[in-house]
């Protein structure tokens, strides 16, 4: 549900939840009020009533007295009358809903109103008091004179008391209504002003070309919406240098595949015009050799891509570091005899480790693979395995030319080949331990051994790597 | 004639070496700036064909400091990087030309001799003295109209007299541009050569300097 709508609602709701139970209270104000008001008057009535009575307890002008009661009709007021008709018409007509009685002590009628029922109101004799009488609802106020024997009774009908108050309040009820209208209208002509600069936002935001990553203009925006501008502009921020690395690594790797590329087209140019077939021969197996490296490359940067694209190991398991460095060993026999570099292994303990044993093995493999590369013919390299209880430490030294201190941080930047020439590799395999080496929490350094040459660490911290390695980042 | 190929990758540059020397060239290959920019000190190419990305020392650093030394020997750039401004950059750190990988060789070998035709101040390609033409594109060479057959590096050795017609060149020059560093020759293998050629185009005037080299015309 939109902002807009909600706040609009709920305001709306708001004031009309106030406004009903302030309407209530009105109600219930004034019906009290109205009905001291008639109260009164009921007991003015009947005390005037008994006034003349007592002056005038002789018999013929209580005779007189019974005819001038006696043309006081009975009124019913039908549910569909509405007395505020009734006294705009005939102002005298509320005259009529009152009756009244004279009753002796014995309970006999000696004067009774033309509105008034033929039995008694009550037997009560003095104060107000509510009576059902003949299917009708009265309020009656009750007076006794001791010295004459009389109860005077006057009675008003119910009705009238609740038609009053209808009348108020239907006569409240328009303006009410129409500042009610008023108001929900105000609230829709405050609110849409006020969300104007979002819906700006949201329109700049969809109408932006896919590639403008241009942060968003904080000025116009209210303050409260400058966290969520700044939020997006940090986002954005983010994207345009994964987006500014991620074209950075596709150039650098289609100018890396065109030196492979431009070797094999001129072997097989060369292969082509030869003129002895042992030249042929060669440039044939050039290519063979070529097409292996492009390869190779293209492996090394489809890993790179995958890895890339993984923040978090998936199902981490103990893997035996020592069992995967013997395996990679076995597997790169070819290379180091062919290099006559020899490849020695030392463990102190076991040294199981939390992690992917594939990417570990590939870890490994590159490691491995740089040494002997690098190591000059007849060389040494050295796999060590350490472990401590807090973390196991794996380190792979050649006997190559090493890399001078200030330039270490560089070697682990992609496509960087920081070797003497001779050895050709993809320059992608220190970033992709790296980037192997951060999905397992450890950290890569590069040091000189002493002796001279290149020593790579590979610190695994043990323990609490994984716990959550969901929602861990 | 001599070239002086720098290019680091393995592949390529044997590629271009044996594609060179196929098309008569004799090639020096370096795998790094460092070398390249000490044999371009000491020697003299006839070109050079120079990568960008270099070990050591980045090619158009090799390129700035030849040129700088006043070195104005025809440079050919071979890169991977084909963006504007870096081709840009290359002719303006002194390069001649400059071609992106992946290329071809006859590219490569018509630029070079291309090259070759403008250092020596032609514009023709054909080279000619008198009524003796030589085509360095087809290796052919005729003597007023009739085709001689000559060995490769017969061959070599008149385009390189031919080039510098009216010029002393040295001994020394002629050895390497037809042999190169690695080959072993035996010392009166020049000698042999210069006899065949005097054999082949008798009318051509090729002189001896003794102890210094040979002039053509």
């Amino acid at each position: 549900m939109s902002l807009k709508y909600r706040l609009i609602a709920w305001l709306t709701l708001l004031t009309l939840a106030v406004w009903a139970a302030m309407s209530l209270v009105l109600y219930r104000l004034t019906v009290q009020e109205l009905a001291e008001v008639f109260d009164a008057q009921l007991a003015q009535s009947a005390r005037t009533l008994m006034a003349l009575v007592s002056t005038n307890a002789g018999r013929g002008e209580m005779e007189k007295l019974q005819e001038v009661l006696g043309q006081l009709e009975p009124k019913h007021l039908p549910i569909t009358h509405t007395l505020a008709d009734e006294l705009d018409e005939q102002p005298g007509a509320y005259e009529r809903l009152i009756a009244y009685q004279v009753i002796t002590h014995e309970g006999h009628l000696r004067l009774v109103s033309g509105s008034a029922p033929a039995q008694p109101f009550s037997s009560q004799t003095s104060g107000f008091s509510d009576v059902q009488l003949e299917g009708q609802r009265w309020r009656v106020f009750s007076l006794a004179d001791p010295a004459q024997g009389l109860v005077v009774h006057a009675g008003e009908q119910g009705e009238i008391r609740d038609e009053l108050a209808h009348y108020v309040v239907a006569c409240l009820s328009p303006p009410v209504w129409l500042a009610i209208a008023a108001l929900v209208l105000g609230v829709w002509l405050v609110v849409s002003p006020a969300l104007r600069p979002l819906v700006g936002i949201v329109g700049e935001i969809k109408h932006r070309d896919p590639h403008d990553l241009k942060p968003l203009p904080v000025e116009p925006a209210p303050r409260e919406v400058v966290p969520l501008i700044d939020a997006l502009n940090s986002l954005f921020l983010r994207l345009q240098r994964a987006i500014e690395t991620e074209r950075a690594f596709t150039g650098d790797a289609a100018h890396e595949l065109r030196t492979p590329l431009a070797g094999l087209r001129v072997q097989a140019q060369v292969a082509l015009r030869a003129t002895t077939d042992e030249d042929r021969r060669r440039a044939l197996r050039q290519i063979i050799v070529g097409v292996d490296r492009a390869s190779h490359l293209v492996e090394q940067l489809l890993l790179l891509s995958r890895l890339d694209n993984n923040e978090v190991l998936d199902h981490p398991e103990a893997v035996d570091l020592q069992g995967i460095a013997a395996q990679t060993r076995q597997d790169l026999t070819s290379f180091s005899s062919e290099r006559r570099v020899e490849v020695h292994l030392t463990q102190t303990e076991p040294t199981p480790v939390l992690g992917d044993p594939a990417y570990l093995g590939v870890l490994l493999r590159n490691l491995l693979d740089n040494a002997i590369r690098y190591s000059p013919e007849g060389g040494e390299v050295w796999v060590e395995l350490a472990g401590t209880p807090r973390a196991v430490t794996l380190r792979v030294s050649d006997s190559g030319p090493g890399i001078p201190s200030p330039r270490r941080e560089d070697a682990f930047r992609r496509f960087r080949r920081l070797a003497e020439a001779g050895q050709v590799g993809s320059g992608l395999g220190l970033s992709i331990v790296q980037k192997i080496a951060e999905l397992h929490r450890a950290e890569v350094s590069l040091a000189e051994p002493p002796g001279g040459g290149l020593r790579v660490e590979v610190r695994f911290p043990r323990g609490a790597q994984f716990d959550s390695p969901r929602s861990a980042r | 004639m001599r070239v002086l190929l720098v290019e680091d990758d393995d592949l390529l540059g044997d590629g271009v070496r044996a594609g060179l020397t196929l098309g008569g060239w004799t090639v020096e290959w370096l795998r790094d700036g460092g070398s390249a920019a000490a044999a371009l000190t000491s020697d003299v190419f006839d070109a050079v064909v120079l990568d960008l990305g270099l070990p050591q020392k980045p090619g158009l650093a090799v390129l700035r400091e030849l040129r700088g030394r006043g070195n104005a020997v025809p440079v050919l750039i071979l890169s991977a990087r084909d963006a504007v401004g870096e081709r840009v950059a290359g002719l303006d750190a002194g390069a001649d030309d400059y071609l992106v990988k992946p290329f071809d060789l006859d590219e490569l070998g018509a630029r070079l001799r291309a090259l070759l035709r403008r250092a020596q101040g032609s514009a023709e390609p054909l080279l000619r003295f008198g009524d003796l033409a030589l085509d360095p594109a087809t290796h052919r060479v005729t003597l007023a109209g009739e085709r001689v057959d000559l060995g490769p590096r017969e061959f070599a050795l008149l385009h390189l007299l031919l080039g510098a017609a009216g010029r002393v060149v040295s001994r020394r020059r002629l050895m390497d541009s037809i042999y190169g560093w690695d080959a072993e020759v035996e010392s009166n293998a020049l000698e042999v050569h210069i006899h065949n050629l005097r054999k082949k185009l008798p009318s051509v005037p090729i002189r001896t300097l003794r102890g210094v080299g040979y002039q053509f015309g």
